[in-house]
Order: structure tokens, then C-alpha cells, then sequence
């Protein structure tokens, strides 16, 4: 196992960041929260952000966090689906440049489509506000929790392991190995 | 929170252009990716056929499938090795020389060489070299 530090993934995997801050951005309005700051991405840590108000609701919430995961790993999905044949399945042994770029970029996104723990903590906050215990409210609890447990296992390469599993998803669906 | 509620909010729905820009461009992206993909889906089709048809001893139906493949993608490891080992296996002698052909400039790892060594005539084991 080897380490590679934080701010160089994401500088390599930058696409992935600006993905994941533009969908919170734009949940964010969906869910008409007001947003004062934005950082689609920089060298640092974090690699960006959205500084938004307060969230009126539980479901606003869910939906803020949960935005970036299903946009990113439908986006993941998608870009990486053609390339994945002649990389993954056909073995090829030249690529077309473009294509590559774009399987790049998918990947990159697909790395970044989990909410951070700074997401997941606003999140909880949220949670713990709640007073009504329905069936969302258990259900945002171990989404909130699976988040948590998926961000710890990152230093496993966890975050590259759910991009390659995501690019390689349609592709098996579709035909199998 | 209160001082950051003192801020004016950035509009909403309203992202600088080079997001759009960005946008627009993982769209399109994305439109290439789904329109190439029914072409690389047969490839992949075919080539789980060809694998089917092999081990069913149908090389000729074999060679047709891997060969529906490379036509798709000429630099496919996997069909350029799949069409040589059928060639080799089918009665016709003569097609042997079109299975090297095929593994011409190919790099080939063990387990490859494994699978070519258990079908290509003695003859032509001459002709591989080992580079590491």
C-alpha cells in the first residue's frame, strides 16, 4: 500500500472537484439555500467548497449532500462507459487521445462523488436538529454513517476502487467478462 | 452564522462561464462517450462469441467473430490472440501463417504465451523471442 498526498490527487483528479462543488452548488439553489461563497477548486485542502446558509430542512440537506453522488457517479458512469470496452474488456494496446482525455475526466469524476467528511458533518448537524424519527430520518442517518465509513477507507484507495467499479458497471451489465 | 448571513448571497442558477464552459464540455463528452458505445458493445459482443464458438471447437465461427472485432478495434490484444489460437486450431494448415500475422509485434506476457504455446505448431516457436 502506498500513500500519495491528498492535494496531488485531487490536483490530478481536479475535473472530479470542480464536478463535485458545481452539483452541491447547484443543489444548493434547487433546494433555494442561499450560497455566499464558492471554490470549484484549488491546491489545498479541501480542494474546494460551498459555504451556503442555513438548510431548512432535513431533505434539503439530503439532497445538498447527497447531490454530488448520484451527479458524479452518473457522470462517471456515462463518460467511462465507451472507453471501458477497448481498455477493460478488448485489451487494446493504442488509444485514440481524445478518448482517453474523456475517460480521464470520467474517472476523475467518479473519484470525487462521494461527499466529504465537512459535507457529511453539516449533515449530521442537520440530523441531530431533526425532531421527526420517520423512515427518512434513519435513512439519512446510515447514509450519513455509510459516507463516514466510505471516507475512512479512502486511504485504502477506496475512492478509486468506486471509480472503477462505477466505470466498469454498464459494461458488465450490458456483457458480461 | 449571523455575519455570514450578513453577506450578500451569490445569485442563484448563476455560474461563472468557465463552469458552464466545463459543463458544456463533460456534455459533450458525455454524448461522444454514449454515441461510440453501441460499436464497442458489438466488439464486446463478438468477442464473447468468438470465445463461445472456440470452445465449442466452431473455429471458423470463431475466426468470423475476433475478426468482427479487430475491425472495430485493430490494436485489440485479446482478439489479436484469440484469432491466432483459432487459426492454429482450425483443420486448415494453411491459415497457421495468418495466426502469426496476427501476433506479429504483439508483447506477450506468461500467461499469453501459455495460451498461444498450447496451440501453435512447434515450428513457429522459433520465430518468439524472449526479451525480459
Amino acid at each position: 500500500m502506498f500513500f500519495i498526498p491528498g492535494w496531488l490527487i485531487s490536483l490530478v483528479t481536479f475535473p472530479g472537484v470542480i464536478a463535485h462543488e458545481a452539483a452541491h452548488r447547484f443543489f444548493c439553489d434547487l433546494a433555494k439555500v442561499p450560497v455566499y461563497r464558492v471554490c470549484y477548486f484549488r491546491v489545498g485542502n479541501p480542494a474546494g467548497f460551498v459555504i451556503h446558509g442555513q438548510v431548512k430542512s432535513l431533505r434539503s440537506s439530503f439532497l445538498i449532500s447527497v447531490g454530488p453522488l448520484i451527479v458524479n457517479t452518473l457522470l462517471c458512469m456515462l463518460l467511462t462507459f465507451s472507453a471501458a470496452f477497448p481498455l477493460m474488456i478488448l485489451n487494446a494496446k493504442s488509444y485514440n487521445p481524445v478518448f482517453m482525455l474523456i475517460a480521464w475526466v470520467g474517472f476523475s469524476i467518479g473519484m470525487h462523488a462521494f461527499p466529504s467528511n465537512e459535507d457529511m458533518s453539516g449533515f449530521l448537524e442537520q440530523v441531530k436538529l431533526t425532531h421527526e424519527r420517520d423512515f427518512f430520518y434513519f435513512v439519512s442517518k446510515i447514509f450519513a454513517w455509510i459516507i463516514k465509513f466510505a471516507n475512512m477507507a479512502r486511504i485504502f484507495w477506496f475512492d478509486f476502487i468506486y471509480a472503477f467499479a462505477i466505470s466498469m458497471l454498464l459494461p458488465t451489465l450490458l456483457v458480461g467478462i | 452564522m449571523p455575519e455570514l448571513e450578513a453577506r450578500k448571497p451569490l445569485s442563484p442558477f448563476s455560474y461563472p462561464k468557465w463552469v458552464l464552459l466545463f459543463s458544456a464540455g463533460v456534455l459533450i463528452s458525455t454524448i461522444y462517450s454514449l454515441f461510440l458505445a453501441p460499436m464497442y458493445i458489438q466488439a464486446s459482443k463478438d468477442l464473447k462469441a468468438g470465445r463461445h464458438a472456440f470452445y465449442n471447437e466452431n473455429y471458423n465461427e470463431a475466426i468470423d467473430n475476433y475478426l468482427a472485432v479487430l475491425d472495430v478495434v485493430p490494436s485489440s490484444k485479446e482478439a489479436r490472440i484469440s484469432v491466432a489460437e483459432a487459426y492454429f486450431k482450425n483443420e486448415n494448415l494453411s491459415d497457421d501463417e495468418y495466426g502469426l500475422i496476427y501476433l506479429e509485434d504483439l508483447r506477450l506476457e506468461k500467461n499469453d504465451w501459455t495460451r498461444i504455446k498450447e496451440v501453435i505448431p512447434a515450428k513457429y516457436e522459433e520465430y518468439f523471442d524472449v526479451i525480459k
